[in-house]
């Protein structure tokens, strides 16, 4: 899947997990530039991304998930 | 966003405490804005009150509570993920809790600093007291014999302490050494009037019967393996017409919640299940979420039910 399909994937996932159809996300994108997406949202956006793209990300991943490239490169990685 | 804090300086226990927090957390800055934004004055001024008995229990040592709420937030994600991911809470008997949490000196130490604030800043705690307070107290009769099960860090008892309907106090709790720390928490927050403080298992074949005018389990079924039979006694020591002020939440992961409600309904089914009439009830969605958003995503929502055993 390219990078570009990721992102576009994503960003329907955000709008699901945080009820905001009007986000929209580019590789720079942190939780400071997306309302609601805070410590607890970001466990939820981790499991639906993980059930979206049927991966599975560890501990590490998940606390190093910082901005939305970040998302992308590990997703990426993971779906090989 | 920026949390305006110039809300808060007419209440002085807040702001001590949310200054404090923001000292040791600034990140938490978003939250503490959606937890008071919406606050109306009568509201504020109740949980500054609750604020300043939070105060008092921390004493001198407020750094330290911040430190470990903020430590014990941490510990809640983790549950938040095995939650999400499996739909379960990862713990599911009272002896996975015991040898997990309750038996670990350290931990539970800092487990209960960390509630201890949360009842402030997290706002279904912080509402269930103010509903326990404008809602249940006020409904009792004059010379209310008032039961607590699991009193805790004592807040629920010291509000029920306050009040000239209440004629009679007792609280049961299955540990002594909590019993010992609420004991301790109602002598720091002043409470002189005698209040009978016993070793009793909730669970346990039903010891008393008809005593109690009024009675409150607040965030303790949630801990049972059998949360039925806990209503169960509470039935029997409840007068016919008695009333129960219950505090549950459902889809809500913590380090020692092994009973899973997966929603409001399905909670209220269960308590008119054990022969409960309700009364009430408030269904308080977590901080910054309406209740339709948190039932769309089963987030954790706070039951409040004020239930009465039929005449």
């Amino acid at each position: 899947m390219s990078p570009d399909a990721i992102l576009a994937k994503l960003t329907d996932v955000f709008r699901d997990v945080l009820d905001e159809d009007g986000v929209v996300l580019s590789r720079g994108t942190t939780a400071k530039d997306v309302a609601g997406w805070d410590s607890l949202s970001h466990v939820r956006l981790v499991v639906a991304v993980e059930q979206e793209f049927g991966i599975r990300f560890d501990t590490a991943e998940i606390s190093g998930l910082a901005n939305v490239g970040e998302f992308v490169n590990v997703i990426a990685r993971k779906l090989g | 966003m920026t949390f305006d804090r110039s809300r808060l300086r007419p209440f002085a226990n807040l702001d001590k405490i949310v200054g404090a927090l923001l000292e040791v957390w600034p990140e938490h800055a978003d939250y503490c804005e959606a937890r008071f934004r919406d606050d109306p004055p009568g509201f504020m001024t109740r949980s500054d009150e609750l604020a300043g008995l939070v105060v008092k229990l921390a004493g001198g040592d407020l750094a330290t509570y911040c430190q470990d709420y903020k430590w014990m937030c941490a510990e809640f994600l983790k549950e938040e993920l095995y939650f999400r991911r499996e739909g379960r809470y990862r713990l599911s008997t009272f002896k996975e809790a015991y040898d997990e949490v309750y038996n670990k000196a350290d931990y539970m130490s800092r487990y209960v600093r960390g509630i201890l604030l949360s009842q402030l800043i997290w706002t279904p705690h912080a509402r269930a007291f103010d509903y326990f307070r404008t809602h249940f107290l006020p409904g009792n009769p004059p010379g209310t014999n008032h039961l607590e099960v699991g009193p805790g860090h004592g807040l629920f008892l010291y509000f029920a302490s306050q009040d000239a309907n209440i004629a009679r106090l007792e609280a049961w709790d299955v540990s002594q050494s909590s019993i010992a720390a609420s004991r301790h928490a109602l002598q720091t927050l002043g409470v002189t009037r005698p209040i009978s403080l016993i070793e009793q298992d909730v669970l346990a074949a039903p010891s008393r019967s008809e005593e109690f005018h009024s009675a409150i389990i607040s965030e303790v079924l949630e801990h049972l393996e059998r949360p039925d039979l806990a209503l169960q006694t509470l039935r029997q020591a409840l007068k016919p017409g008695g009333r129960l002020f219950i505090n549950v939440p459902v889809n809500s992961p913590a380090p020692d919640h092994i009973y899973l409600w997966t929603g409001t309904g399905e909670f209220i089914d269960f308590v008119k299940g054990q022969g409960f009439e309700i009364e009430t009830s408030q269904f308080l969605p977590m901080t910054g979420h309406s209740l339709e958003r948190a039932v769309k995503h089963k987030l954790s929502i706070s039951c409040i039910v004020i239930a009465r055993k039929p005449q």
